[in-house]
């Protein structure tokens, strides 16, 4: 060491790459940047799905067109359906051309349908959502209130009640639930149809026979909601009753619910407003996160209600070798559930103005 | 232990947990001493009974179907009971692989950190937005066909060979919740003084991580672990009732749903049973995870 003075350490700058430094020049505001940038970090995610997916449909022992010409098999159109398909052609390849057409926004046409992937998945993807939405709404409504009341009164009966009812939520089998519920307010009292997405019969008749157009649109549509509807919103009830309670519960030991009780603001208003607000983070993630499941995984429902949805079109399409249709839903679902989880990201910042994106 | 088995006895769900799980163990290890039939014997004189049908044999009663029969004639009761079986079987086979899985990848990702944990955290990533049961009804289909049904007979046993599938599709979806837990207990404990210690007298990578980082998330393993149970019994009868898991004439809750399905309105006992014995052990499994996690370690959130 020598006697001179050594000049202050200095802690070299981070080495950035170069295609980071784009984003750092800050030409996009901060939330549209966030955006871009979870998108694209999706990207090998959706890949990294699809190419899962076609590996195992690949490994099956199936072959999509001995399904398709069934009994009427011949080998000379099954060759040239082959070469058209691209069947023939190595794994890898199949698998290139595949990114090749998706990158044009081509999902390709279906085997058996003989229509294009996405009208067919589109108009199946749609019902779902309606579905979705009606079970979505019922279970943030009772869950909320469930979670909220439990929280406000712990250890009291009424929490105990609803608490095992919220893990008989998650443990009940929502097929069985759906079986159980036609039997009872279908089979049984009558009250509701029993499956299908809307009335059966002649709409035209049933139109002449109506007395108002709500009674119409309720035997017509409505009314075919509910039981599914139900079912399908029983699991994320539960869920979000478990949360709400338990978030609620830490925040309300918190020291600013003891100053606003403090200065005379009453229980009720310490509750909703203030309690409910900061516990809210939480719940909205598991909000979206059941959200995103509900719309890709709802095959028992839609199959016990006959639903014509997104996953019953996929266990279809799988059992049918519809290789098209399977890739072409497994890419929807899972963009679905990248997008739904960016949407819940950004929320964030409306319920909370502390959060930043970085 | 004893001081756990107090907590245990204080907290009256988990209690209500512990009895129904030890029930559906109980029923699956002696389903073929407590079941009253062959369940897969047909009476075809007794189809489609109600519940609490006696046999009459030569005016003698010489049995009862005390949940009736289903229309092939076979005893719903020997037939839930041996469901049992098949369900615990899946639940915990999958859910020991899903821990595998979890706790190999978790811990990995988690200690190593830098590259490896990159691109294990995006494995992780796709196989969580594998859209819910959609994996392990793909994996299902390719491995339920005749050609691999009838390889697997030999080495089935008496069991259904689609077992085998199960074991598979649900061990291989289910991991990736545990994988993110262990790796965030190992980022912390890996900074712990007693690692730093085990390094310093010479112990491996191996050791380290085998005798000391994993014995330490023993809390958060065992209570996922216990809620991923109920969650592959759930997801087994929701795929038998597909008709992709165990095929009818095997006895699985699923399977006798699907089956009954049709005949929901005549004989109702037929479907309302085996639900109500699968909600029953999946609610015991998750009233005992919950009851676990209120012990164990309370800061583990429900999961979403």
């Amino acid at each position: 060491m020598t006697g001179s003075p050594q000049p202050p350490h200095q802690e070299p700058a981070p080495r950035v790459p170069a295609w980071r430094m784009l984003w750092r020049l800050g030409f996009l505001p901060p939330l549209p940047r966030y955006a871009i940038l979870r998108i694209l970090a999706a990207i090998p995610v959706m890949i990294g799905v699809t190419f899962i997916c076609f590996t195992v449909m690949s490994a099956a022992p199936g072959d999509p067109v001995r399904i398709v010409m069934g009994q009427h098999y011949d080998q000379e159109i099954a060759d040239q359906l082959r070469a058209r398909w691209g069947l023939d052609r190595p794994f890898i390849v199949q698998y290139g051309r595949f990114l090749g057409r998706v990158a044009q926004g081509d999902l390709g046409r279906s085997y058996v349908k003989r229509t294009d992937v996405s009208e067919y998945l589109g108009d199946k993807f749609v019902n779902t959502l309606l579905l979705t939405l009606v079970a979505m709404c019922i279970a943030v409504a009772l869950g909320l209130v469930a979670g909220i009341v439990s929280a406000a009164w712990p250890r009291t009966a009424a929490d105990y009640i609803l608490m095992l009812l919220a893990v008989g939520g998650i443990s009940i089998p929502v097929f069985w639930l759906g079986l159980m519920l036609q039997l009872y307010f279908a089979s049984k009292l009558g009250w509701l149809p029993v499956s299908d997405m809307s009335y059966s019969g002649s709409l035209e008749s049933l139109w002449r026979n109506s007395t108002s157009y709500v009674q119409y649109w309720w035997t017509a549509y409505g009314s075919h909601f509910v039981l599914p509807g139900i079912t399908l919103a029983t699991v994320p009830m539960a869920i979000i009753a478990r949360l709400t309670r338990s978030s609620m519960l830490e925040v309300l030991g918190l020291d600013y619910i003891k100053t606003a009780r403090a200065k005379g603001l009453s229980y009720r208003r310490v509750v909703l407003v203030h309690a409910l607000k900061n516990a809210l983070i939480p719940i909205i993630t598991v909000i979206g996160n059941n959200f995103a499941v509900l719309l890709t995984g709802a095959v028992l429902t839609e199959t016990v209600f006959a639903w014509p949805g997104l996953g019953r079109a996929m266990v279809d399409a799988i059992n049918q070798y519809d290789y098209p249709v399977v890739m072409g839903g497994v890419l929807i679902m899972a963009g679905v559930f990248v997008l739904v989880n960016l949407v819940v990201d950004l929320v964030y910042g409306f319920i909370d103005p502390r959060v930043r994106y970085g | 232990m004893a001081e756990f088995w107090k907590a245990v006895l204080g907290n009256r769900a988990a209690l209500l947990g512990i009895i129904l799980v030890a029930a559906a163990l109980l029923v699956a290890l002696a389903c073929q001493w407590l079941s009253p039939f062959d369940p897969n014997a047909q009476y075809r004189a007794y189809t489609g009974q109600p519940p609490g049908t006696l046999i009459d044999e030569d005016d003698a009663i010489v049995g009862e179907f005390r949940l009736g029969t289903d229309a092939n004639g076979r005893d719903v009761l020997s037939r839930v009971l041996y469901g049992a079986r098949i369900s615990l079987l899946v639940g915990v086979v999958a859910t020991a692989l899903n821990l595998l899985i979890g706790i190999l990848i978790g811990t990995l990702a988690g200690y190593f950190g830098g590259w490896l944990d990159a691109v294990l955290m995006r494995v992780t990533d796709t196989f969580f937005a594998f859209p819910g049961m959609l994996l392990a009804i793909i994996l299902l289909a390719t491995l339920n066909q005749p050609e691999v049904r009838s390889a697997l007979v030999s080495v089935s046993g008496k069991l259904d060979p689609g077992i085998w599938g199960l074991f598979i599709a649900l061990g291989l979806t289910g991991w990736t919740g545990i994988a993110r837990v262990i790796r965030g207990q190992v980022l912390t404990l890996k900074e712990e003084e007693f690692v730093e210690a085990a390094r310093a007298i010479g112990c491996g990578h191996t050791r380290i991580i085998a005798v000391h980082l994993v014995p330490n998330c023993f809390a958060p393993i065992i209570v996922l672990g216990t809620m991923q149970i109920a969650y592959n019994i759930l997801s087994e009868a929701g795929l038998s009732f597909l008709g992709l898991g165990i095929q009818p004439p095997a006895a699985s809750w699923g399977g006798m749903l699907s089956e009954g399905r049709p005949y929901l309105t005549s004989m109702p006992w037929w479907g309302v049973f085996p639900g109500l014995a699968l909600a029953l052990t999946v609610l015991g499994f998750n009233l005992f995870g919950d009851g676990l996690r209120d012990i164990l370690d309370p800061r583990l959130k429900v999961r979403s």
